[in-house]
C-alpha cells in the first residue's frame, strides 16, 4: 500500500529542514569567514545507499560531489564496520572530489541498531600543510597538496580519536581555527544525525523507508517530465580556461558534447584537453557534480535536489583527461570544474536558444590576501569570491553582480568583515560600468574591488577565465571578461587572471575585476529608454550607449537624443 | 653486583642492538636503509637512558634520545601498553628530518616497563613537496606528513588507519612501508632480548646493571676528561647556504670549555635561523655535539648515556643550531658539519690530538625519476667517502665514510646501475685533492654518473665553499664540488643542486679531500714517491708542493732537484 502523500511531504520537508539546520548549526559556530561568511561548504542528508535525500548547498558544485565521496568513503571502510557514533573524515580528491582542503565529514544515522543513512559535509579547512600557506596554483601531484585523509575515523563509536586531532593540528600551520572549524562540522554532522534519528524514531522505520523511495521516485518523475518536453539531439560547444597555473601560455579546452534523448540526458566530456601538469584537473566526482549542476539548472531549478532527480543523467569523462583526474594528478585548483557546468549550457543553447542565457562572467574571481598580521603576530588569511554579471537571456537582462552560478549558495565577505580581519583597505568597491555584453537584453555587469595592503603580505587571485570572453548570444555581444590588475598606475603595472604574489609590500594595490555578462540579441534593438536608465545608473557609458547601442544621449539634461538615435540606428 | 654479571648484561643489550640491526638490514626494502645505512637504532632504560645502540649514521643515535624523551613525554608513560609501537617525525622532538622517522616501542617484562626501543630510519617518500629530498622548503610543513608520536600498535594491535595514512601520503607506498614493517620487526626483536634477559636475571638485577653500565660509562669519560688539557678555545667554520639565499654562508661558531669534570660546548653566535631549511633540531645538535665529545673521551667503548654526563651544550633558540617551529630543518646539513667544528676549536688546545679537517661532508647523490623499463618511480641515493685530515704522526686516510657516518657505506656502483638508469663512468680516487703536509690529508672520490633516461638530480653538499683546513703547517685540501655537464658548453661547478637531467646527461660527484698535518717539506720524499706511483699524488703537486722532484720515466727521486727545491722553497718561502 502506497504511503500517504501528506506523511511524504512532511518527512521530506523534514529531511530538508534537518538540513537546513546542520547549515545554520555549521555557520554558527564556525571560526573562519570562509566557512561562515562566504560559505565555502556543501552538506546533505543521505540514505544508506548513499542517495542524497536533502541538502543545504552553499558551494552548489559541492553536493553532488559528496555523493560520490561518500560512496567511495564508505566502500573504502566498508558498510558492515560503522557503528553508532563514527564521524569518518576524507580529504583524498580523487574520492572527495574537491582539493584535500575541502575535507568531507560523514557520520553514519542509526536508528536504534540499524543504520538508516548518514550526514556529509564538506567544508573548506583554511590550512592542511599544503606546499603553500593560503592557496597553491602550481601544484604537480597530489603529495603537494596538503595531508591526505583517506576516510580515517575521527570519532570510533561516539570516542573522539585524539592522534587524529594531533595529526591535523601538526599538520596545519593554522591549527586552532583548522580544529575550530572541524569542531563545527562535527557539531552540524550531530545536528543531521539526531533529527533523522528522531524523525525514524517518531514516524517507525518502514514508513520512513516507504517515503525515501517515494520522495526519490517524485524527483525523478519531474525531471523526466521536463526532460521530454526539452527539445532531443546532440549538441557539442566548448570554452578554454587560462591555463594551468604552470605553462602559462596554453589554454586547455573544456569539450562538452551534450545528448538528449526521451530518458536520457548524457554529457560527454570526451576531447578535453588531456591530463595538466598543473593543478586544473578534476576529479570524477567532481565532474559529474558540475554536470549535474547544469542538468538541474535546466530540468528542476525550482526544486529541492535529491538523488532522484539526477537518475536520467549520464556523465563520461574519460580517464587522463582534465575532467577525470587520476592519481597522482594534481587537482588543487579544480577551476576547471566551475567553467564547466556553462559549457554545458553552451552545448544546449544550440538546441534551445530561448531557454538559455548567454555567458556569465564565468568565474568566481576568487581574491586572498596572508600573512602575519601586525597587530597579533599570528597568521592571518582571508578570502572572498566576487559577485559577477550574469548572461542577457530571451526573458530579460541578465542580473548584475550576483555570485556565479557554481556557488548560488554562497556570498561575497562584506568589506567590513575584510578589513577587520587583514591589514589591508578596500578602497573602491563598484559595479564595473560596460563590462556586460551589449544585447537587446544586456548583460549584467561585474563589480570591481580594489585592495591596499598595510602591511608586507602575499596575495593570490584564482581566476581562469580571463583569456576568453563571456560570450553573448543571439546577435548579443561579448560580455568583458575579469581582470586582476596589481600595483596599477605603476611601472609595475601586470594584468593577470590568475596569480600569486608572494612579495607585497605594505601600500601595494591589487584591482580586482569580475567579468560582465554576455549579451542577448542585437543591441540596436534595445529599447533606448533602457539605454538611457542605464546610463544614467551608471551600468554603460554615453559612449558605449551611443557606440554599441546606436542611441544617442544628452547627459546635461539625461534624455535621448531621438533624431541622432535614429540617424545612428538607421 | 659482581662484574661478571654486569659485563654479561652489558654485552648481552649490545648483541642485542646488533641483532635489531641484522634484523632490520635483512628486511628492508630500500638500499638507503641495507646498503647506505641510513638509521641509528638503541636499546634504552625506562628513564629512556640509552644502554646500547648500533649507529648507522652516527648523528642520529643521540638524537633519539631526545626523540624518544619527547615521545614518551607527549603519550604519557602512563598511557604506555606492552605492544605499543609509536611512530614519530616532528622533527623538532625526533631530531632529524621528517623523513627520518623515529619509531618507539616500550619494552614490558615481569609485568613492568623496564625500557624502550627506539630506530630512526630514512623513509624514501612522506608526501614532502619535492620527490626525493628538497633543498629549499621554508616551512615544515612542506616538508611531508608529520605524525606527532601516533601509536601504529595499540597494544599489539596494528592500527590499519595510520598503515593507509602513510600509504596515501607517500609517493612510493610499497617502500616504505616495506620498509617501515622492517622496522617494526628490529623494533620486536630487540623487545624480545630484553624480555629475555629480564626474565633470566630478575628485574633487580637489570636494574642493577644498568646503573652500573651507565656508571662506568661515566667513569670512563670522566677519567679521558681528566687527562685532557682545560681551557677554552673557540672556532668557526661555514656551511655553504641555506639553499634560497645562494650567496650568504653560514657561520657555525663554537667554544668549547673543558674544566675538570664538564665539557661545554656552547654554539651561541652561530648563523641566527635560516629562511631555507638548515635549522638544526636542538636534539640533533645535542647529538653530534656528543658525537665530536664521544671521539675525543671513548672512542673505543660502545657509547651508553652514562658517557656524555659531563657533556654540557648550548645553542640558543633561534640560532641555526636550535631550530624553533615551524623553521625548515629539511637538509639538516649543519649536524654534519658540526662535529669537525669542535674538534678544530679543540685543537688549539691539544694540536697532537686532533686531525685537520676531513673532506667535511657526505657528498650525496639522489637520483629521482621513472624507471624506463618498469614505468614505476625509482629513487636511488648513495653517500660518498671523503678524504679524512692528517694528524700528528700519521697521514689522513684516504677515502673513507665521513665522521658523521661512521656505520655507513657507500652504494655499490653494481647496486646503484642494477636498481637505477644510471651508468657509472667513472670511480677512482681524486689525486691532489688531500692537503699536502708531513702527514698527507687522505684523498676525496670521484663517482661520474651517466644518465639513461630523463630524471631529476640531487646533489646534498653544504661544504665546498671554505677548504678542508690543514694543520700544524698543513696544507689545506680541496675542497669538494659537483660538475654537471663535464665538458660542454654548459658545463657548471656547483655545490647542492636539484636540476632536470636528460638521457646522456653526465654529473661528476667530486668529494673533498683531508687537511695536511705538519710543512709538507719534511715529508720524507720516499713517500711522496710512493704517492706519485700510487696517483694519489701527481708529478706537480710532488714538485710544487712538496719539493720533491720526481723523473716521470723512472718514477724514481731525483735527490739533488729535491735538495735544491726543498733548500730553494726554505731559503724563499
Amino acid at each position: 500500500m502506497a504511503l500517504d502523500p501528506i506523511t511524504t511531504s512532511v518527512i521530506h520537508n523534514y529531511y530538508l529542514s534537518a538540513a537546513r539546520e546542520m547549515e545554520r548549526n555549521l555557520m554558527r559556530t564556525a571560526y573562519t569567514t570562509i566557512v561562515y561568511e562566504i560559505r565555502d561548504f556543501g552538506l546533505g542528508i543521505y540514505d544508506k545507499h548513499c542517495r542524497v535525500m536533502a541538502e543545504s548547498p552553499g558551494l552548489a558544485i559541492f553536493t553532488c560531489g559528496n555523493d560520490y565521496g561518500l560512496k567511495k568513503s564508505v566502500e573504502f571502510i566498508g558498510i558492515e564496520n560503522f557503528e553508532p557514533g563514527d564521524l569518518v573524515l576524507t580529504s583524498y580528491p580523487y574520492w572527495s572530489s574537491a582539493h584535500p582542503m575541502d575535507v568531507l565529514a560523514l557520520s553514519p544515522i542509526f536508528h536504534r541498531d540499524e543504520l538508516i543513512g548518514f550526514t556529509a559535509i564538506k567544508q573548506h579547512w583554511i590550512d592542511l600543510g599544503q606546499k603553500e600557506a593560503g592557496y597553491m596554483l602550481d601544484s604537480t601531484d597530489v603529495f603537494q597538496e596538503g595531508l591526505i585523509m583517506p576516510a580515517m575515523k575521527l570519532y570510533r563509536g561516539g570516542v573522539r580519536n585524539e592522534e587524529i586531532v594531533n595529526l591535523i593540528r601538526f599538520n596545519s600551520r593554522i591549527p586552532d581555527r583548522v580544529i575550530g572549524d572541524m569542531n563545527a562540522q562535527i557539531s552540524a554532522c550531530r545536528t543531521g544525525e539526531r533529527r533523522v534519528a528522531q524523525m525514524a524514531e517518531r514516524f517507525g522505520i518502514d514508513t520512513l523507508y516507504e517515503a525515501i523511495e517515494a520522495i526519490l521516485d517524485h524527483g525523478e518523475r519531474i525531471s523526466r517530465n521536463r526532460l521530454a518536453e526539452l527539445p532531443k539531439g546532440t549538441w557539442t560547444a566548448e570554452d578554454y580556461v587560462d591555463d594551468d597555473g604552470i605553462n602559462r601560455d596554453e589554454m586547455l579546452k573544456l569539450k562538452c558534447t551534450v545528448t538528449i534523448t526521451d530518458d536520457e540526458f548524457i554529457v560527454d566530456w570526451t576531447g578535453s584537453h588531456p591530463t595538466t601538469q598543473g593543478p586544473m584537473n578534476v576529479p570524477i566526482g567532481l565532474t559529474t557534480g558540475v554536470s549535474g549542476l547544469a542538468f538541474k539548472g535546466v530540468t528542476t531549478p525550482d526544486y529541492p535536489a535529491n538523488s532522484g532527480h539526477y537518475r536520467p543523467l549520464k556523465v563520461i569523462a574519460p580517464e587522463g583527461e582534465i575532467m577525470h583526474a587520476t592519481s597522482p594528478a594534481p587537482t588543487f585548483t579544480i577551476w576547471a570544474s566551475l567553467l564547466a557546468p556553462e559549457v554545458v549550457l553552451k552545448a544546449l543553447a544550440q538546441g534551445m536558444p530561448e531557454i538559455i542565457p548567454a555567458c556569465s562572467g564565468g568565474d568566481i574571481f576568487d581574491i586572498m590576501g596572508l600573512g602575519i598580521h601586525p597587530e597579533t603576530g599570528h597568521h592571518w588569511l582571508e578570502a572572498t569570491n566576487e559577485a559577477v554579471g550574469f548572461g542577457g537571456h530571451a526573458g530579460g537582462d541578465g542580473e548584475d553582480g550576483i555570485m556565479h552560478l557554481t556557488e548560488p549558495g554562497c556570498r561575497n565577505n562584506p568589506v567590513e568583515v575584510l578589513e577587520t580581519k587583514g591589514p589591508w583597505i578596500i578602497e573602491n568597491y563598484n559595479m564595473r560600468q560596460d563590462s556586460g555584453g551589449p544585447g537587446f537584453h544586456r548583460g549584467g555587469v561585474g563589480v570591481t574591488r580594489t585592495y591596499r595592503f598595510l602591511h608586507p603580505s602575499q596575495a593570490l587571485a584564482v581566476v581562469k577565465k580571463t583569456k576568453t570572453a563571456p560570450w553573448g548570444m543571439a546577435g548579443g555581444k561579448d560580455g568583458v571578461p575579469g581582470a586582476v590588475t596589481i600595483w596599477p598606475g605603476t611601472e609595475k603595472e601586470r594584468v593577470n587572471g590568475a596569480l600569486h604574489e608572494k612579495d607585497l609590500r605594505a601600500e601595494d594595490v591589487i584591482i580586482n575585476s569580475s567579468g560582465g555578462g554576455g549579451g542577448w540579441g542585437d543591441p540596436f534593438t534595445r529599447d533606448p529608454q533602457l539605454v538611457l536608465w542605464d546610463v544614467k545608473n551608471g551600468y554603460i557609458s554615453a559612449s558605449s550607449a551611443r557606440e554599441d547601442y546606436g542611441v544617442a544621449i544628452h547627459t546635461e539634461d539625461w534624455s535621448v537624443d531621438e533624431a541622432s538615435t535614429a540617424q545612428l540606428r538607421a | 653486583m659482581d662484574p661478571i654479571t654486569v659485563q654479561v648484561i652489558h654485552n648481552y643489550l649490545l648483541s642485542a642492538s646488533r641483532e635489531m640491526e641484522r634484523n632490520l638490514m635483512r628486511t628492508a626494502y630500500s638500499t638507503v636503509i641495507y646498503e647506505v645505512r641510513d638509521f641509528g637504532l638503541g636499546i634504552y632504560d625506562r628513564q629512556c637512558r640509552m644502554l646500547s645502540e648500533a649507529p648507522g649514521l652516527a648523528v642520529f643515535t643521540r638524537g633519539n634520545d631526545y626523540g624518544l624523551q619527547k615521545t614518551i613525554e607527549f603519550v604519557g608513560e602512563e598511557n604506555l601498553e606492552p605492544g605499543d609501537l609509536i611512530l614519530t617525525n616532528y622533527p623538532y622532538w625526533s631530531s632529524a628530518h621528517p623523513l627520518d622517522v623515529l619509531a618507539v616501542a616500550p619494552i614490558f617484562a615481569c609485568g613492568e616497563l623496564v625500557g624502550y626501543t627506539a630506530i630512526k630510519q630514512h623513509w624514501l617518500d612522506m608526501g614532502q613537496k619535492d620527490a626525493g629530498y628538497i633543498l629549499d622548503s621554508v616551512d615544515v610543513f612542506q616538508e611531508g606528513l608529520i605524525l606527532p608520536a601516533m601509536k601504529l600498535y595499540k597494544g599489539g594491535v596494528l592500527d590499519q588507519e595510520i598503515i593507509n595514512l602513510l600509504r596515501f601520503n607517500s609517493r612510493m607506498p610499497e617502500r616504505i612501508i616495506g620498509d617501515l614493517n622492517a622496522q617494526v620487526s628490529a623494533s620486536r626483536t630487540g623487545e624480545r632480548r630484553v624480555i629475555s634477559l629480564v626474565e633470566r636475571y630478575g628485574l633487580a638485577a637489570f636494574f642493577q646493571a644498568a646503573e652500573e653500565i651507565l656508571d662506568h660509562g661515566e667513569r670512563l669519560s670522566r677519567a679521558r676528561l681528566a687527562e685532557l688539557p682545560k681551557g677554552t678555545w673557540e672556532a668557526e667554520d661555514w656551511a655553504d647556504d641555506d639553499g634560497i639565499d645562494r650567496d650568504t654562508m653560514l657561520k657555525l661558531k663554537v667554544k668549547v670549555t673543558i674544566t675538570a669534570d664538564e665539557f661545554i660546548v656552547d654554539w651561541s653566535g652561530s648563523h641566527s635561523a635560516t629562511r631555507g631549511p638548515m635549522n638544526l633540531p636542538i636534539g640533533c645538535t645535542l647529538g653530534v655535539t656528543a658525537l665530536a665529545f664521544k671521539g675525543i673521551t671513548s672512542p673505543d667503548t660502545p657509547a651508553n648515556s652514562g658517557n656524555y654526563r659531563p657533556l654540557k651544550v648550548i645553542a640558543p633558540p633561534g640560532e641555526i643550531m636550535h631550530a624553533i617551529p615551524p623553521a625548515p630543518t629539511f637538509t639538516i646539513w649543519a649536524s654534519l658539519l658540526a662535529p669537525e667544528v669542535i674538534l678544530k676549536a679543540l685543537s688549539r688546545g691539544m694540536p697532537e690530538h686532533i686531525p685537520a679537517c676531513s673532506g667535511g661532508d657526505v657528498f650525496s647523490v639522489v637520483g629521482v625519476g621513472t624507471h624506463p623499463e618498469t614505468g614505476q618511480m625509482w629513487l636511488q641515493g648513495g653517500n660518498e667517502a671523503v678524504g679524512f685530515g692528517a694528524f700528528a704522526g700519521s697521514d689522513g686516510e684516504d677515502a673513507i665514510m665521513h665522521l658523521s657516518e661512521p656505520g655507513c657505506r657507500n652504494t655499490p656502483v653494481e647496486v646503484v646501475e642494477t636498481k637505477a638508469p644510471w651508468i657509472i663512468e667513472t670511480y677512482q680516487m681524486r689525486q691532489d685533492s688531500g692537503g699536502p703536509g708531513q702527514f698527507r690529508g687522505g684523498v676525496g672520490v670521484r663517482r661520474q654518473y651517466r644518465y639513461l633516461s630523463p630524471a631529476t638530480t640531487l646533489t646534498l653538499v653544504k661544504k665546498t665553499k671554505s677548504a678542508p683546513w690543514g694543520m700544524a703547517g698543513g696544507h689545506d685540501a680541496d675542497a669538494g664540488h659537483v660538475v654537471v655537464w663535464p665538458g660542454t658548453e654548459r658545463e657548471e661547478r656547483t655545490a647542492a643542486i636539484h636540476y632536470p637531467m636528460n638521457t646522456e646527461d653526465i654529473l661528476q660527484n667530486n668529494s673533498g679531500g683531508g687537511g695536511g698535518w705538519g710543512d709538507p717539506l719534511k715529508r720524507d720524499p720516499q713517500l711522496v714517491l710512493a704517492d706519485v706511483r700510487n696517483e694519489l699524488v701527481s708529478l706537480k703537486s710532488a714538485r710544487q708542493d712538496y719539493g720533491v722532484a720526481i723523473d716521470a720515466a723512472s718514477l724514481t727521486i731525483d735527490e739533488a732537484a729535491t735538495a735544491s727545491l726543498r733548500n730553494g722553497k726554505h731559503t724563499h718561502p
